[in-house]
């Protein structure tokens, strides 16, 4: 019975926890602009996840290892500094967003300025990181995430024709207003949101914290493949319902508050009161991670103590990072940038780094030294190839299509 | 030799930084239709907003919020298109265009004084106008096609 409830608590915590700024904003500029047009990239970048996670989860399960601390060993000091430069540059614009999308939606519901908020919310993550336990930060922003299922039961209490939204998720094409350019940008930019880099930091090093063995692979499968599909779904729903609402009227998503119109449309003030909340746990939920894996690396990559099982005496590297980079986002946010144009860039990017993310993982998961007989299979080595040509093409396209499409203007 | 040529480019870039863009034809109407696009976007969402406060289905202050919002992304459509030189045959074009901004910006200032003041019997005044408006919009972008 424990063990059905920690898989169970594993998997909802892996819902609710997929979904981050990132997925918020460019699943819903996705819906309103193109409908369910590009809902394939968004399955494809699901699998993609799935995939990598489970390698990087099994090699922590069995090695007892997280990926940083690996990579520099088996690929060296130099691959493993680009590495640590390109994930850590990504992560950690994706801490600022994460931030940013916190005060966002604290000024949804207070009408009090983001900016006012951004040193609020920047010292918030900051206690948690430094006080809370692993497993409280996970598990509590994880299940309140959860509240995000409110984008599919507004879909599904919009009443669309499923079978019209079906067809477009199944259909390769645009509306005649598109250019098939701002097609692609938008596919490599859901495309990187769903494959972000900081998962697989996270979820590695996060079973190296829970001290995750060989003997948890099942329950740590059992989170990848049923939570992230169904965190993959609560991303869908959001494109869908802003595909069903803000479409007709030509509303591009350029605001949080234009995210939550959909809700509001189908389930009035309650469902709004749920979606913020939602937004709340996700953006501060994946704050959370994102500071964390940032930390992380840099200590694995260095080789110093890290986690939230090491008292902070003795991982001072580790603690000053989070220090620093919380100090750095709120400076950032502080200048006035706006927090959906950073998300925006956030996930082109991480498209780019995302061979320097996964090339690494593949090559460590297909090493007996680390992993025993826990090698990848056959199929996983297929699929995983495949994915690091698409991962290379994303990689290389982001930046051209970025700059022709003006940011998919 | 070297400060000289730093110099002129630093004279170079602060003279190019006081004069406004020169766009041609072509691309003067391209900004013109993506500033209308955007400002549709920003007008549709404030008709919406207004709908959905005169039906009681938005949280606390989230209508005003959203209301300045476009407001803010209303002036920033306009600012970037008045920054640059309209071509010479696109008199017509830039009048028209920039009347429709004027009137929109006007307009979703009318909405959030109403939507702060909770001036619930002007909603559907202003969201009709609001509507008509973006007729226009939509009505001028297909005509700078």
């Amino acid at each position: 019975m424990k063990r059905f409830f920690a898989v169970a608590l594993g998997i909802l915590t892996a819902i609710g926890g997929f979904v981050d700024i990132g997925d918020l904003v460019t699943n819903a500029q996705v819906g309103a602009r193109f409908g369910l047009a590009i809902a394939p990239v968004v399955v494809l970048g699901v699998i993609g996840i799935c995939l990598f996670a489970e390698m990087s989860g099994r090699v922590a399960a069995v090695s007892g290892r997280a990926t940083f601390d690996l990579v520099r060993e088996r690929l060296g000091p130099r691959i493993g500094l680009l590495n640590l430069a390109g994930s850590m540059g990504v992560t950690f614009l994706t801490f600022i967003a994460e931030i940013g999308g916190v005060a966002l939606s604290l000024q949804l519901v207070t009408s009090v300025h983001e900016l006012l908020w951004v040193p609020f919310v920047a010292l918030a993550v900051w206690l948690l990181l430094w006080r809370a336990k692993f497993s409280a930060i996970e598990n509590v922003l994880g299940l309140l995430g959860l509240s995000l299922i409110v984008f599919a039961v507004a879909l599904w209490q919009l009443g669309p024709d499923w079978g019209e939204l079906a067809h477009q998720a199944v259909t390769v094409d645009k509306p005649a207003s598109e250019s098939w350019a701002t097609w692609c940008y938008y596919g490599v930019a859901l495309f990187g949101a769903a494959m972000t880099p900081y998962e697989v930091f996270f979820f590695s090093s996060g079973g190296v914290e829970e001290r995750w063995t060989a003997k948890d692979l099942g329950v740590m499968r059992a989170n990848v493949f049923i939570g992230f599909p169904l965190g993959g779904l609560l991303s869908l729903a959001i494109a869908g319902s802003a595909a069903v609402v803000l479409q007709p009227h030509g509303i591009a998503v350029d605001t949080l508050g234009e995210t939550a119109l959909p809700v509001a449309e189908a389930l009035g003030k309650i469902g709004v009161a749920i979606a913020v909340l939602g937004f709340v746990a996700a953006t501060f939920g994946a704050a959370c991670e994102t500071g964390l894996s940032v930390g992380y690396s840099f200590a694995q990559y260095v080789g110093e103590q890290w986690g939230k099982y090491v008292r902070p005496q003795a991982a001072v590297a580790f603690h000053t990072v989070l220090l620093l980079i919380t100090l750095a986002a709120a400076g950032v946010l502080l200048t006035g940038v706006d927090p959906i144009v950073v998300t925006e860039v956030s996930v082109v990017f991480s498209a780019v780094a995302l061979p320097l993310t996964y090339f690494p993982i593949l090559v460590i998961a297909n090493d007996p030294d680390y992993v025993g007989e826990h090698v990848n299979g056959r199929l996983t080595n297929l699929l995983g190839t495949v994915y690091l040509v698409l991962i290379l093409v994303a990689a290389v396209a982001a930046i051209p299509l970025m700059v022709v499409t003006g940011m998919g203007q | 030799m070297i400060r000289v040529r730093v110099a002129v480019c630093c004279a170079l870039l602060a003279l190019t930084g006081c004069v406004p863009s020169e766009p041609s034809a072509p691309d003067w109407r391209s900004s013109a239709r993506q500033a209308l696009e955007d400002t549709v976007s920003e007008v549709e969402t404030v008709a919406l907003v207004l709908d959905l406060e005169s039906g009681q289905r938005l949280l606390g202050s989230a209508a005003q919020v959203a209301a300045v919002e476009s407001e803010e992304a209303l002036a920033k459509a306009e600012q970037t298109l008045s920054s640059q030189q309209p071509p010479a045959g696109t008199e017509r074009d830039d009048a028209a265009v920039s009347d429709l901004l004027g009137r929109a910006t006007d307009l979703v200032r009318e909405a959030r004084i109403a939507l702060t003041a909770g001036d619930e019997g002007a909603y559907d005044d202003v969201r009709g106008r609001l509507l008509d408006l973006s007729d226009d919009l939509e009505a001028e972008r297909a005509e700078l096609r």
